[in-house]
């Protein structure tokens, strides 16, 4: 039955999986449906209280109306009712970390004992104490995640933060990404699936793969490939290697750079990405790019899902999108949107006549019926509502941007 | 025994402040933990009181299983989301002055007005 735009979806629990007690199952749905509350009651009026109020007393004081986002938000911070919706957006962000971090202090030695009898159970991992991640991904911890990716807890096998970003990105995206998160993976091998119907790659590499959630669906819709994936800290590929392997799925994790992974030129046929090049840097993106086009061997195709560039959207939407930049400590989010990666792809070697941007589907109405929660109606009412900007994921799809590396 | 704080719980990245006073942000935030504690209550209440009506004897475990179920958690959304709706009614009500042009101003002159006919 649908819920008035309610959700209970629930995450599946695998091994590595920290599991909530009673008090802290809630503590989490609250975080996240607080996160629910806020985009369907509380953001839908900031643009009217803005057009109402704000805007006209910006014009009162300079003369003429906001010009950009930055404008915007210059004369938007002085208003109570966007001050009480970013408080509790931030709110609702740090409420979902810590509750999840209470669960997995509480259950840590269990979990550790876990990880212990996984470890290389079904698939690889390497990494390497002596490998250090770029600034951009350390500098901050991205998205308030307390200690952020790299965080070290002194465990032979570092899992924690992969545990705190399995469970907390699950709350965050309110399980929009199905029961295991992996809504996004999904998407983009669907894409494929239907529209390079001839392209059956043998070998694939998913870069800034975190803990795994968009990689499992490759190696489950290409069985017959061998798939890798890296990513710049130890917990993240620790962890994505300790849930595959608890998930019984074959993986190759890697703690590796994208922009120099060290792979031999050509190595592989698909290369692909979510959501990682937000969080790169303006000098990096490009030469993620450009390591995507030496590693792709002859008519290999680079695919990157990531948030839609600002360009075609009003100066409001990316003042509401831009929010994240500056409370949700995400330091490239606006930047990255302003850049143009066809034209940066175009430079990283590709033929321009084969570089699109386009849109993978959502595969929501794929989990209706196959976890707790996941009712055909709910789901079914997520896949056709219409997108606001500040809202978790984009209505129709993701925003992919896909090149083909020239046949030989 | 459950190691205590493996953990950290501090952000790096200086926190934001949005209201104009400091002690409103604080506020808030210890208000929102404070109704978080209230949701949890409710929802362990939830789970006992229908674990004893389903059974009539309960144990830590019925108690647990029961707060699991599909229709106890359906029921614990619907109840978070009402119970936001009557948190944020001063939000809403913001929302509603400044889009209707509710003002001071015009509650002044409604005064005004009233006084002089
Ligand atoms: C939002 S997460 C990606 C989520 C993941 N791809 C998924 O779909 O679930 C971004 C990840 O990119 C990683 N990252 C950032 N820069 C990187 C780089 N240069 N090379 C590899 N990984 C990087 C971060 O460590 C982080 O784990």
């Amino acid at each position: 039955m649908p819920l008035d735009g309610n959700n209970n979806f629930q995450q599946t629990l695998h091994p590595m999986l920290p599991k909530p007690s009673l008090e802290e199952a809630e503590r989490q749905s609250f975080a996240k449906s607080l996160r629910g509350y806020i985009q369907k009651a509380i953001l839908p009026d900031l643009e009217p209280v803005y057009q109402a109020r704000a805007a006209k007393r910006f014009e009162k004081e300079t003369g003429h109306s906001p010009r950009d986002r930055h404008e915007i938000r210059k004369t938007m911070v002085k208003e109570p009712y966007f001050q009480a919706y970013a408080a509790l957006n931030r709110i609702a962000q740090e409420l979902l970390w810590l509750s999840v971090i209470e669960s997995i202090d509480r259950q840590y030695d269990q979990l550790s004992a876990t990880a212990k009898s996984l470890a290389n159970k079904v698939g690889s991992y390497k990494v390497d104490r002596a490998f250090t991640p770029p600034n951009y991904v350390t500098a901050l911890d991205i998205h308030c995640m307390p200690g952020g990716y790299a965080q070290n807890t002194g465990d032979d096998i570092e899992f924690a933060a992969g545990a705190l970003y399995d469970r907390g990105v699950y709350l965050y995206s309110m399980g929009y990404g199905g029961p295991f998160n992996d809504d996004k993976g999904r998407s983009v091998v669907n894409y494929i699936k239907r529209n390079l119907k001839e392209f059956a790659p043998k070998t694939i590499l998913d870069m800034g793969c975190a803990i795994g959630h968009s990689t499992l669906p490759y190696k489950e819709l290409f069985p017959d490939a061998k798939v890798f994936a890296i990513d710049v800290t130890e917990p993240l590929v620790t962890y994505a290697h300790l849930r595959a392997a608890g998930l019984g799925v074959d993986i190759t994790y890697e703690q590796r750079n994208a922009e120099d992974t060290g792979y031999p030129d050509a190595s592989f046929d698909l290369v692909v990405s979510h959501i990682l090049l937000h969080e790169t840097s303006g000098k990096a993106l490009p030469r993620v790019l450009k390591e995507c086009h030496r590693l792709l061997k002859p008519g290999g195709y680079m695919i990157h899902a990531d948030l839609p560039p600002f360009a075609n959207m009003t100066e409001f939407m990316r003042f509401i999108l831009d929010n994240e930049t500056y409370y949700n400590a995400e330091p490239f989010w606006g930047a990255m949107r302003e850049m143009n990666l066809v034209d940066l792809s175009a430079k990283a070697g590709f033929p321009k006549d084969k570089i699109m941007m386009t849109t993978a589907p959502m595969a929501i109405r794929e989990f209706a019926g196959r976890a707790k929660g996941y009712d055909s109606g709910i789901v079914d009412q997520l896949a056709k509502r219409e997108f606001k900007a500040g809202e978790f994921a984009p209505g129709a799809g993701w925003e992919v941007l896909i090149a083909q590396k020239e046949t030989a | 025994m459950a190691r205590a704080r493996k953990m950290t719980r501090v952000v790096r990245g200086k926190r934001p402040m949005f209201f104009d006073d400091i002690t409103e942000d604080l506020s808030v935030s210890m208000i929102m933990v404070l109704a978080q504690e209230l949701s949890v209550l409710r929802a362990r209440l939830d789970a006992v009181e229908g674990a004893t009506l389903a059974k009539g004897l309960l144990s830590e475990t019925e108690i647990a299983e029961f707060a699991d179920r599909e229709d106890t958690l359906a029921n614990g959304e619907k109840a978070r989301q009402d119970l936001f709706s009557r948190l944020f009614y001063l939000v809403h009500q913001q929302a509603a002055e400044a889009t209707g042009g509710d003002t001071s101003t015009r509650y002044a002159d409604v005064i005004a007005d009233i006084t002089k006919t």
